[in-house]
């Protein structure tokens, strides 16, 4: 039986000053995925993480999270999914634990004891009463996981997580992803230009260039595709027509 | 609840409300800690009482919300908006008009706040320097003590009404630019424009500047009711305007940062 789609996109598009920034964007996600969404830099994965969680919207085209119309069914749709946009902020004047406060009061149904659990599941129990100003980059990405993961969401959404961290912090952040997806049994919206990390995690890709899906499926299956042996080839491949 | 609730925790942990807090204080202290009643020096005060500091200061009060308004309302807004965080609150189940209505909530919590605040000081100072004495002096009249702290507090009252619509007008600026500093920037500059237009009979009336330095002494001056519904309506009309258009601004907003 085929899985169910828990995020979709229909013909989603969106121009800035004129340019067509992403082109009518078909996006297929299903539970349980941990899907990575590749791209270089300036293709429009960020651009498309802002129409996916509302802050910025389509000039035409929709988004579905788990069956709801983002634009008609915000705050349902929006309750499905958590997310990083890019970098991982925060009010840095405020500890860890007072951040994830001031998101618990924004949440129907859950509770103080929520914030403690979830700063347990990413390990910064011990720093939660400090100010994010100290936090290095890679606990605010932590930090960032757990705000993401306050609301029990069905579906995560992460902007190149990995961005800026050392090679330790990556590796704590992939095994985070792995643990939440087997345990937890959340799907994961990765959006990467890091090829290498992407195969060790995601089980299904899309690949946009100039604003457009290239291609989308299981990361094995582009690989036979494009008779390639590895991600990195079929995405070249990819991108560049065949022609490498 | 949830919203109104963060905005004034973010709010009240802003080590700037607390050198804003400062700042009225060691002005205060010094406008009066040289004054003498009655005195030969050349001053701009000529009250005599202690008890007369707040409402004969209350211009003062003014130029401190003219200036402190725009910068908690931009940091709310603009600056949340440029550091990213807004985010952290619009990825959650709420529509954007109640944040901004949170924000703008916040930001009449901090008027009353600052007012109460300046009442306070000033009653305190003035009594501190000069005494209680006996008549609160206002405009010319005289009122007895009792009468004097009513009509203090109620000009103090009537005083936030433009407060808010210039809170107001400053959040439409704070929704409509992409920083802090050029949020607050434009803000002064427009209100400073209409304070040196001030001068210009046909258009005092219907100047949100003219009501900010000038809505509670005018309201007390006035004979007949249509013209102090006159005055009520102009800063009505103000607040509402810019109240509606910031929405509009806010919904619409596309969140790039």
């Amino acid at each position: 039986m085929a899985a169910e789609t828990l995020l979709e996109t229909h013909k989603l598009t969106k121009s800035f000053q004129g340019k067509t920034i992403i082109d009518n964007l078909n996006l297929n996600i299903k539970k349980g995925d941990v899907y990575g969404f590749l791209g270089r830099n300036g293709q429009g994965k960020t651009t498309t993480i802002r129409m996916l969680t509302g802050l910025i919207f389509p000039d035409s085209g929709e988004v579905v999270i788990n069956g709801l119309n983002l634009r008609g069914d915000f705050k349902q749709a929006i309750s499905q999914i958590g997310a990083i946009v890019e970098n991982p902020v925060f009010y840095d004047y405020l500890s860890g634990y007072e951040n994830l406060s001031l998101m618990v009061n924004l949440i129907p149904g859950i509770g103080k004891e929520k914030i403690n659990e979830v700063l347990e599941l990413v390990g910064l129990t011990r720093r939660a009463k400090d100010k994010v100003a100290a936090y290095s980059l890679g606990m605010k990405q932590r930090l960032g996981i757990a705000n993401a993961l306050l609301n029990d969401p069905q579906l995560i959404i992460l902007d190149e997580p990995t961005n800026g961290l050392d090679p330790q912090g990556m590796i704590e952040i992939k095994e985070m992803i792995l643990q939440l997806s087997s345990k937890k049994e959340i799907t994961f919206f990765i959006s990467s230009h890091l090829l290498h990390e992407v195969s060790q995690i995601c089980n299904r890709v899309g690949i946009l260039n100039d604003g457009k899906l290239l291609a989308e499926g299981d990361v094995s299956e582009l690989i036979n595709d494009s008779e390639t042996h590895s991600l990195e080839e079929a995405f070249f491949n990819i991108t560049s027509g065949g022609q490498h | 609840m949830g919203l109104l609730k963060n905005e004034l925790y973010k709010l009240f942990k802003m080590k700037k409300i607390y050198v804003f807090a400062a700042v009225m204080l060691g002005i205060t202290f010094l406008n009066l800690y040289d004054y003498q009643p009655g005195g030969s020096e050349m001053t701009v005060w000529d009250f005599y009482y202690g008890q007369s500091v707040p409402l004969s200061m209350i211009q003062i009060f003014s130029q401190f919300m003219i200036i402190f308004i725009p910068i908690v309302i931009a940091d709310c807004i603009s600056n949340d908006y440029r550091n990213g965080t807004l985010k952290l609150s619009l990825q959650r189940p709420i529509a954007r008009w109640q944040l901004l209505s949170a924000k703008l909530m916040a930001l009449f919590a901090f008027i009353i706040v600052s007012t109460v605040l300046f009442l306070i000081l000033s009653y305190t100072l003035g009594v501190y320097f000069i005494g209680w004495g006996e008549v609160t002096e206002y405009l010319g009249v005289s009122y007895p003590p009792m009468k004097g702290i009513g009509v203090t507090v109620g000009v103090y009252a009537l005083f936030m009404l433009p407060t808010m619509a210039y809170g107001i007008f400053a959040g439409f600026i704070a929704v409509l630019v992409k920083n802090m500093s050029t949020a607050i920037i434009i803000s002064l500059v427009l209100i400073t424009v209409g304070l040196n237009l001030n001068g210009v009979s046909a258009i005092a009336p219907y100047s949100l500047a003219h009501h900010l330095m000038y809505f509670p002494e005018e309201l007390m001056q006035i004979q007949g009711w249509s013209g102090i519904l006159q005055n009520i309506g102009v800063v009505l009309i103000y607040g509402v305007l810019f109240a509606g258009l910031s929405f509009w601004l806010f919904k619409k907003k596309e969140i790039l940062y």
